[in-house]
């Protein structure tokens, strides 16, 4: 492919080197951040409408985190190096303290999804055999106390997790938007709202995975979808897309008001290098449609059938989707496609299909997640809790 | 604490996982890391005792002298044989030819240094590559800038 370029271009900003696998990183660690951040308005804040998905958006929270380093590996390569972050990291780097949070959120999730499925875990031991029963024994720890004083236990410990889940999961992603923050070079991204924009959009695609995996999940398991719960989800996905669109604008309207240097190359950059995916689909198609039809949802909820709101919320998630996708691309790409020289811009980037950052891989990075929810509610459900009635009397 | 025990067990094993880990990094956590500065010192020793993998002119002259020498002549003089061929241990090891060696005759090479663009010095030979070739009546395939000009001595 030949290089075609406009305007004045600095000999070494020819070349897109942060390509589609770091579009996919912050729009992957973002599903991470946001499913997590959803489960806690049950968990902590008592949100009981959602309890359908309490449980379902921890698990898919932790399908996406597993997937998450593929993306840098596939951008880095030599994944047999990866583990040197842990080893030797530079702590005058930001990029270098990924390992610590992935880890520290790690483990800190699977202890929390431990916690919620340990009633079953203890219930499936009793009722399994041989190989099954030993393999629930272990994960129960050998401990099969379901006393009312022991839930309560679980309950407190909890509490104090999924309230140290929400700074961390800020922390996750925030960190990524950092990344890109405290770029200083580049004024697309140096921006210290970048963290912030980053989890408000992180948090409106945690939800609207959510709300489709639900609906899709209760479709598969032949269960009825819970209109309470998809009416809340409905509303706390209006007001996250609505914050998360008006800092992005209002970084924007900041740039263009203030009208400094930069200016002379965001505008352009917005309205002709990035004018589909910027104007069309983050903008159009990804918020002001999906604004419309959960303002729908929200405001005339009580004229509105089960189906009608059922389909509504996920048609509009489905384009919420898309809508984060975009507005990681435009980040991402956007930032790279105009030379610091701020007086021209070099040509777009698209991924190839069979690329190291290609558009197979890229899928396979985002159905991995969904066949290991699959996978893991052949071992502990991910919806319903089974009947815990006289736990107690069940001990294996 | 009586119906917390399953609680102190998960904590005891993410302990045990943390003690696993820092053993783990303290034999894995290279010798002579941070020496002198934020890298494997001893990875110095292993670099500069590793067979050479490139070459510079006066390798490919033992035995290409003609070809060194039209090159050294030309506008191309300060450009490296390995730009254009593979590095040289590809070709040659121990003073013996161990596989030909190949050219890189893509009009991408080409473009790296001559395609248009504003922010070279105006005197450099820049063109819109695939407009040149057009405009010439050549076929844009591979090795088609060489069909006109002498890579080894362009104003020949």
């Amino acid at each position: 492919m030949m290089i075609e370029n406009d305007g004045f271009l600095f000999p070494n900003d020819l070349h897109i080197l942060w390509k589609l696998m770091i579009v996919m990183y912050p729009y992957v660690t973002g599903l991470v951040a946001g499913a997590f951040i959803l489960a806690s308005l049950y968990h902590v804040f008592h949100r009981n409408e959602l309890r359908p998905i309490g449980r379902l958006s921890l698990v898919a929270s932790l399908g996406f985190l597993l997937a998450a380093p593929a993306t840098l590996q596939l951008h880095l390569g030599h994944p047999e190096r990866g583990f040197n972050i842990m080893l030797t990291p530079n702590p005058s780097s930001a990029m270098a303290m990924f390992g610590f949070i992935y880890a520290a959120y790690l483990a800190l999730l699977v202890f929390e999804i431990w916690l919620v499925h340990r009633v079953d875990i203890i219930m499936l031991a009793s009722r399994s055999r041989g190989v099954q029963r030993w393999f629930y024994k272990v994960l129960a720890l050998g401990v099969y106390d379901v006393s009312e004083e022991a839930r309560h236990v679980d309950h407190g410990v909890l509490v104090v997790l999924a309230a140290l889940g929400i700074p961390g999961a800020a922390l996750l992603h925030g960190y990524v938007g950092f990344i890109f923050g405290a770029v200083k070079a580049n004024p697309w991204w140096s921006t210290p709202l970048m963290p912030i924009i980053f989890l408000c959009s992180a948090i409106v695609s945690g939800i609207a995975m959510v709300v489709i995996l639900y609906q899709v999940g209760v479709k598969f398991s032949g269960r009825r979808i819970d209109a309470a719960c998809m009416q809340s989800l409905a509303r706390w996905l209006w007001l996250f897309v609505i914050i998360s669109v008006t800092l992005e604008l209002l970084e924007i309207m900041t740039l263009a008001y203030e009208a400094a240097d930069e200016w002379q190359i965001i505008k352009p950059l917005l309205v002709d290098q990035l004018a589909f995916s910027f104007i069309g689909i983050q903008l159009i198609f990804g918020a002001l449609i999906p604004i419309i039809l959960l303002g729908i949802v929200v405001l005339m909820s009580r004229y509105l059938t089960d189906q009608i709101r059922n389909t509504l919320c996920f048609v509009a998630s489905l384009m919420l989707l898309v809508q984060v996708f975009a507005m990681r691309w435009n980040v991402v790409i956007g930032g790279q496609i105009f030379s610091k020289s701020l007086r021209g811009f070099r040509e777009t980037y698209f991924p190839g299909l069979f690329d190291k950052e290609g558009i197979v891989l890229a899928i396979l990075i985002l159905v991995f997640p969904l066949v290991f929810i699959a996978l893991f509610n052949r071992v502990l459900p991910v919806f319903e809790p089974l009947d815990a009635g006289n736990a107690e009397s069940l001990k294996p | 604490m009586e119906h917390a025990k399953h609680i102190i067990r998960a904590v005891l094993l993410l302990v045990v996982a943390v003690v696993v880990f820092v053993l783990v990094r303290h034999f894995l956590y290279p010798k002579s890391f941070g020496l002198h500065g934020y890298y494997r010192f001893d990875s110095v020793a292993e670099y500069a005792s590793a067979a050479p993998v490139h070459g510079d002119r006066g390798s490919c002259a033992a035995c290409h002298e003609e070809k060194a020498a039209t090159l050294t002549r030309g506008k191309h003089a300060s450009v490296s044989c390995e730009v254009c061929h593979a590095p040289l241990s590809t070709h040659v090891q121990e003073e013996a030819r161990v596989a030909p060696m190949p050219v890189d005759r893509s009009m991408q090479l080409c473009a790296t240094c001559h395609q248009k663009l504003v922010a070279r010095p105006k005197g450099f030979p820049q063109v819109v590559l695939p407009d040149h070739a057009v405009e010439k009546g050549a076929q844009i395939t591979n090795g088609v800038c060489q069909e006109c000009h002498n890579a080894h001595n362009p104003s020949e």
